[in-house]
Order: structure tokens, then C-alpha cells, then sequence
């Protein structure tokens, strides 16, 4: 075998590679979104809140596998674990790509033997199509934290911080290019095309982890897998995305001061999702192989910082959604020029975002993880509020340095939120950790795309009810259209700003002093 | 002789027996009757949903070309009552209209406000009127449709386990041109039917414009019925 196929390094890009693609997919289909409501025929009024989840199902599934599938793949061997999760993911895939074709005909058929009707064929496409989405999460969600394992076993203790970090960084890439490369792949093919195009790459990196790691030390832990501990967090993370999610079904015209419209069941679930994850924190301080170490979070800057990583996901999942949502609603004059040019704005935030993490672990090495932070934060405040003077008539060179404004920001948080977190850890937890940092982000994200999506619409409700006379022409229809659409997205960028904002209150807590001199630091 | 006679005998008995048996009111034998059993069963329900849709080429229900139909789906409350959510493509989203039609009152929906206005009479789209059990779409079936024909046992995809008889026909061009907003061909169109004949019911109608009748993609307009004798309230909105 030759010698470069042998190496860590090239080992560490096969595992990186896979995670790459199920990171692109978790943002991608923002950009094609507009293109998948109107293929399947899903009017805007009733679909939007459906589809809503194609995106946050997506999120759901890849947050709670990587809550316990690093932890079976302790158990069961790594190698099998990441290879089964990329048969998941191919499955997936497939499944996502011919949604609207045998496997919604083949739950139709099976409707009708359960319950002698005729569903919807566009909605039960679309309910194929994000179940579909949510088997691919979960194998790509997998694929992170057994990675990371994965490297663990391929570098010895001391070298690990770097190939850990070049996974952590692969999957961040990976969500911020994939809106750019949705727009790319609907600007000459079919959306279906993202789903397609992953069969290959999951088949040649199946083959090649099958032959090459198999030299790979694979170590088996003897302990048992928490299943009580995995159905807990599962079921909390899934009630709470229901919650959020479902308050876009009220048909009663409600905004955020408005909130008694939200159907009842709303806040029940919302409790009950709360004390279940109570009950999964009280199970892991009683359990003996826990899923999630409870002690890491009595480390110094570890709460703090992972309470900022949260907001940090929910405001940026608000961006992430709505510059579309303004391009295709505002701009854009057909969904291909939609998704082409909110790919490239969205560059404007993701790339600088990037870019800026490297300042900002300099800047953490120097000044301590609150500096940056705080500076980070306050960056993007200020974004979000530049971002709130949008309208129809803006230009894009505009919108990019708002973007990239904003995009600075919160790429100065990122290394001293995540190296706060990973060097309060102790050596053997700070696989854990790394992964935590990403769920905790992720977690944040998909609260933010299920409220946002819940307020958009309902908002608009009452926008419209407020804006239009009771007989409106289509020249009032459309004058009210930009209207709206201009004053919701204006106040979802208000509270991304709000929630950052809040976010400087956990970030004051994080250590003033350079990490070597933290006492937490190992 | 006297064995020829006898046999003679027996083989005219036979006959008479035989004869007997297709007369009068027993089984059905033709498509015809087939047709006319269903027309008239779906005539007499109290109700059933119903699916317009269109296959082929986009049909622009608009002047402009600008709004594309997708499709129709509503419940009928006999004689002349219907609810229906109409969608239509308009660029790059789908909205969906709400139509309340009572007689011959319809009311539409504003797609963005949900408020109702009613509908003038140039509004093509009329399923109350349509689906009327005196006037409409079933009677014209039974009462137009000629060389109606048997062609088999056919089970749709949406139904599985149920087998359902396929027949044919051809229609007068003008008798659709109500549902097709005047688009099929004025002249006569190609007409299939599925139906349930143990229970006399009518799951799909597919007609195909015989201008197109040979192109890859033809047009087609299919009505799809479901729910039968189903009954909701529909009042004025």
C-alpha cells in the first residue's frame, strides 16, 4: 500500500470528508428551499411551516445522534459505527433525491389500507421528503462525533488538538459553504442533483475507510450503552422543535406581544419537553456510563461558554434563514436567481465568519476568551441592527457589508467560545467536549429556525389583516406584500440582535487572562 | 327418429332456457349499463370529495399567462354545494384560494388575507354547478358519452386491493370546455373511466385533449372522486 494512503493525515481526510458533506446538507437546502415548495406544489399560506421542517427536521436528527452515537461507538467499534452511519446517510440521500416519486406512492398505498382516504399527495411528499432528510442527519450527525473519536484513536494524547480541530472546523465549513453550494447545483440542475451528487462520495468513502482503517487500534469499551439517557434527550430536543414549530399552525393572528394566540397545547409541550430534559440531567448524575459527563459543566467558563454558543446558534440560524427569505421574497425575480444570489450574500456572512475565527483564536491566545468574545458579540449587534434598515430597494454591496460586518462578529467568538469550553475539560473528556460545542451551537440553531419560522408567520398574519383594506387590488396586494415582508424579516434581525445581546451576560463570565493562565486550562 | 325428436326437443328447451337467463333484469352485460348504474348511483350520494387536475403542458388561467392551475380539491354537498381549495403557481410560489359556492353564489378567498369576496359570474370555475345531480357532469356522462367500451380490469395506484372496471368513450368537445376553462379542443374527447361496479361508484374520469392525443406529453384534465356519500357543512363564509 503506498505510503501517503497509510498516513494519519490522509486518514484524517477521510474522515473529514463524509462530515464535510453531511454539514453542506444541513444548510443546503435553505438556498433550494423555494424550489422544493414549488416542485412539490405547496401553497405558501399552509406549506411554509410544514417545510420549515426539511431544515429543522434536519438540524433535530443531527443534534440528538450526536448526543449518543459517539458513545455506541464505544461500544460497538468505531469503524463499524462511521460506516453504518454512512450507509445511513447514503439511505438518506437516496431517499431524499426520489421523495416525491415511489416512496411517497408507497406511503400512500399504505395510507390506504390503514385509512381508506386520499392525504394530500404534496404535503405527504413533503412529510416523505423530511423524513427522508432526518435519516440523513442522523447519519451525518454521527459521523462527527465518531470522527472525532475516530482521530482520537488514529493520534496519540498529545496530538490531537489539531486533527480534532481540523474536524470541528470541516463541519463548520461545511454549513457555512452549503448555502452558496445549494444556489451553485439549482443554478444548473435540479435540486434533487445536492442528494444525488452524495451517492458517490458516500460510496467511495465507504470503500476506502472499509480497506484503509482497518489497521486503525479499535477499542471497545466494556460499560453499557445509556438507551434511557438517548430516548430522553431525544424526546426532549423533539418536543421542543414541536413546540417552537407548531405555533405557526394557530390560525389566529398573533405576534410576539400577542402570544395568548398560540395553540394550547404550545406550552404544554414546551414544559414537558423542560422537565424531561431535567429528567435526562438528574439520569446522567445517576447513571454509570453516562452520555454527557454533568462534571464538565462544573469547570470554569464551561457553562458560560456554552450558553453563549446557544444564543450564538439561534441568532445565526436567524440570518442564515431570513437573508434568503428576503433575496427570494424582495429581489430575486425567479427562485434560480433566488437561490443563486442568496448563496453568494450569504458568503458575505459565512466567509468573513471563517475567516475571522482565526484573529479571534490569536486574539484569545493574547487577551483571554472574554475579550474577543465581547468584542465579537457587540460586532454583530450592531450587524443585525445595520441589517434592520433593509428594504426592497437596497443593494447588494450593501447588504455584503452589513453581512460581513455581522460575519466578523461572530467569527471572533468562535475559537474562545469553543477553546474555553474544550480547555475547561480534562484530557480524556475533551472528545466529549468538542462535540458539545457543536451540539450546543446546533441546539441553538434549531430553536432559531423553528421560532423564527413560528413568528414569521404569524406576524404576517396580523401584518396583513392590519395592512390590507377589506377589498384590495393587486396593485394593494403587492404594495402590502413588500410591506410585510420587509417589516417581519426587519424584526427577526431585531431579535437576533436582542438574543446576541443577551449573550454578553453569560460571555462577561468567561476568563480575562490568556488560556495558559486560566485555571481550568489543562 | 323418435330419439332425434326428443333431442330436438331438449336443444329447444335449452335454448328457451338460455334465453331467458340474458333478459330482463338480471346481470349487467354491457359497458353502456355499466355507465348508466354509476351515473345514476352518483347522482342520488349526499356528498363525496372530488380532485381536478391537469396533466401536460401548464394551463395559464389568467390573460396574461401568468398564473398557472395545479389543481382543485373540495367536497360536493348534493345538490349544489361545494368547498374547494384551488391551487395556483404564480412564478415561484404556489398559493392556495378557497372557493364557497352555493348555487349559483361563489365567494373567493384573498391568498393573503384569508377574506372572502364573492366571485362575478365571469369566474369560470363553478363545481357546485357543475356536480349537480340534475344538470352536471355525471348526467352529460350518461346522457353523451357514445362507443362507450369495456376495456378491462385496472386497479389505481392510489387504491390498492380494490380492482376497478376501465371504460371508455368519447365526449362532445363542449360538454368539458366548462372544466378545461375552454383549452380542450372543440371537439370530440377521448374519455376513460374507472368505476367500482359492485358499488356503482366513480373513482376517476381522465379525459385527454385530442389535439394532443399524440404528443409525448398530452393534456389532460382528471377528476378524481373519493369519500362517497360523505357530507359536510358548507355555508356562505
Amino acid at each position: 500500500m503506498r505510503r501517503w494512503a497509510t498516513s494519519p493525515g490522509f486518514k484524517v481526510a477521510l474522515i473529514a470528508v463524509p462530515i464535510f458533506i453531511g454539514a453542506l446538507d444541513l444548510t443546503v437546502v435553505s438556498a433550494v428551499l423555494p424550489h422544493v415548495l414549488l416542485d412539490l406544489e405547496l401553497p405558501f399560506q399552509t406549506g411554509m411551516d410544514d417545510a420549515a421542517w426539511i431544515v429543522s427536521g434536519y438540524l433535530l436528527a443531527y443534534s440528538v445522534s450526536m448526543t449518543f452515537m459517539g458513545r455506541l461507538s464505544d461500544l460497538y467499534g468505531r469503524r463499524r459505527v462511521y460506516l453504518a452511519a454512512l450507509v445511513i446517510f447514503g439511505i438518506g440521500s437516496y431517499l431524499a433525491a426520489v421523495a416525491h416519486t415511489w416512496p411517497t406512492r408507497l406511503v400512500l398505498r399504505v395510507y390506504y389500507l390503514f385509512a381508506r382516504g386520499r392525504p394530500d399527495i404534496s404535503f405527504l411528499s413533503l412529510y416523505v421528503l423530511i423524513a427522508a432528510r432526518m435519516i440523513q442527519a442522523f447519519g451525518a450527525g454521527t459521523m462527527v462525533p465518531v470522527g472525532m473519536a475516530m482521530v482520537g484513536d488514529i493520534f496519540p494524547s498529545g496530538r490531537r488538538a489539531r486533527p480534532l480541530g481540523v474536524i470541528a472546523a470541516v463541519d463548520t465549513a461545511g454549513w457555512v459553504v452549503g448555502h452558496l453550494y445549494g444556489g451553485i447545483i439549482v443554478r444548473f440542475w435540479r435540486w434533487q442533483t445536492i442528494f444525488w451528487l452524495n451517492l458517490p462520495i458516500c460510496a467511495v468513502a465507504f470503500l476506502l475507510i472499509w480497506f484503509l482503517l482497518q489497521e486503525v487500534k479499535q477499542t471497545q469499551d466494556a460499560g453499557k450503552m445509556d438507551w434511557t439517557g438517548a430516548a430522553l434527550i431525544a424526546l426532549s430536543l423533539t418536543l421542543l422543535n414541536i413546540a417552537l414549530g407548531s405555533g405557526a399552525e394557530g390560525s389566529g393572528a398573533a405576534a410576539l406581544d400577542e402570544l395568548q394566540g398560540l395553540p394550547p397545547y404550545v406550552l404544554p409541550v414546551a414544559l414537558i419537553s423542560l422537565v424531561i430534559l431535567g429528567i435526562f440531567i438528574w439520569w446522567q448524575g445517576r447513571v454509570k456510563h453516562p452520555l454527557i459527563e454533568l462534571s464538565l459543566f462544573k469547570t470554569k467558563h464551561y457553562l458560560p461558554a456554552s450558553l453563549t454558543n446557544f444564543l450564538i446558534g439561534i441568532a445565526l440560524f436567524i440570518a442564515i434563514a431570513n437573508v434568503p427569505l428576503f433575496i427570494n421574497s424582495l429581489i430575486a425575480t425567479s427562485a434560480e436567481q433566488g437561490a443563486w444570489e442568496s448563496g453568494w450574500m450569504l458568503s458575505s456572512l459565512t466567509v468573513p465568519m471563517a475567516l475571522a475565527a482565526v484573529p479571534g483564536g490569536w486574539i484569545t491566545d493574547k487577551r483571554g476568551y472574554r475579550f474577543p468574545s465581547l468584542v465579537g458579540l457587540m460586532m454583530a449587534v450592531v450587524g443585525f441592527g445595520l441589517m434592520t434598515s433593509w428594504t426592497q430597494d437596497v443593494t447588494y454591496p450593501t447588504m455584503a457589508l452589513h453581512l460581513v460586518f455581522t460575519g466578523v462578529g461572530f467569527g471572533l467568538t468562535m475559537a474562545p467560545v469553543a477553546a474555553a469550553v474544550i480547555n475547561a475539560s480534562p484530557a480524556e473528556h475533551r472528545g466529549t467536549s468538542s462535540a458539545l460545542v457543536i451540539i450546543f451551537r446546533l441546539v441553538g440553531m434549531t430553536i432559531g429556525v423553528s421560532g423564527i419560522t413560528t413568528f414569521g408567520l404569524r406576524r404576517s398574519e396580523v401584518l396583513s389583516v392590519k395592512l390590507l383594506s377589506d377589498a384590495p387590488d393587486a396593485a394593494e396586494l403587492a404594495r402590502v406584500g413588500v410591506e410585510m415582508t420587509e417589516r417581519v424579516i426587519s424584526e427577526t434581525f431585531i431579535i437576533a440582535g436582542a438574543i446576541i445581546s443577551l449573550a454578553l451576560i453569560p460571555a462577561l463570565f468567561l476568563g480575562s487572562n490568556p488560556p495558559q493562565e486560566q485555571s481550568g486550562s489543562k | 327418429m323418435k330419439d332425434t325428436k326428443l333431442f330436438f326437443l331438449l336443444f329447444a328447451g335449452l335454448l328457451v332456457l338460455l334465453s331467458g337467463c340474458g333478459g330482463g333484469a338480471g346481470p349487467r352485460e354491457t359497458a353502456g349499463d355499466y355507465l348508466a348504474d354509476a351515473v345514476a348511483h352518483m347522482n342520488e350520494l349526499d356528498g363525496y370529495e372530488f380532485q381536478l387536475s391537469h396533466g401536460g403542458p401548464p394551463v395559464y388561467v389568467d390573460a396574461e399567462g401568468q398564473t398557472k392551475f395545479v389543481n382543485a380539491t373540495g367536497h360536493f354537498v348534493s345538490p349544489d354545494k361545494a368547498s374547494t381549495k384551488v391551487k395556483i403557481s404564480l412564478g415561484s410560489i404556489v398559493a392556495e384560494i378557497s372557493v364557497i359556492s352555493l348555487g349559483d353564489t361563489q365567494w373567493g378567498s384573498n391568498p393573503l388575507t384569508g377574506s372572502f369576496q364573492e366571485l362575478d359570474e365571469t369566474y369560470t370555475y363553478k363545481p357546485a354547478k357543475f356536480l349537480n345531480p340534475e344538470t352536471g357532469f355525471f348526467t352529460t356522462l350518461g346522457d353523451e358519452l357514445t362507443d362507450v367500451a369495456l376495456v378491462g380490469e385496472e386497479e389505481l395506484e392510489e387504491m390498492p386491493g380494490v380492482t376497478l372496471q376501465l371504460l371508455s368513450g368519447t365526449l362532445p368537445g363542449e360538454v368539458i370546455s366548462e372544466v378545461s376553462y375552454g383549452l380542450i379542443a372543440d371537439e370530440s374527447a377521448e374519455v376513460d373511466l374507472w368505476v367500482d361496479t359492485d358499488a356503482d361508484e366513480i373513482h376517476r374520469v381522465l379525459f385527454t385533449d385530442p389535439a394532443t392525443v399524440d404528443d409525448e406529453e398530452p393534456s389532460t384534465w382528471q377528476f378524481d372522486f373519493w369519500n362517497f356519500g360523505e357530507t359536510v357543512d358548507i355555508e356562505a363564509p
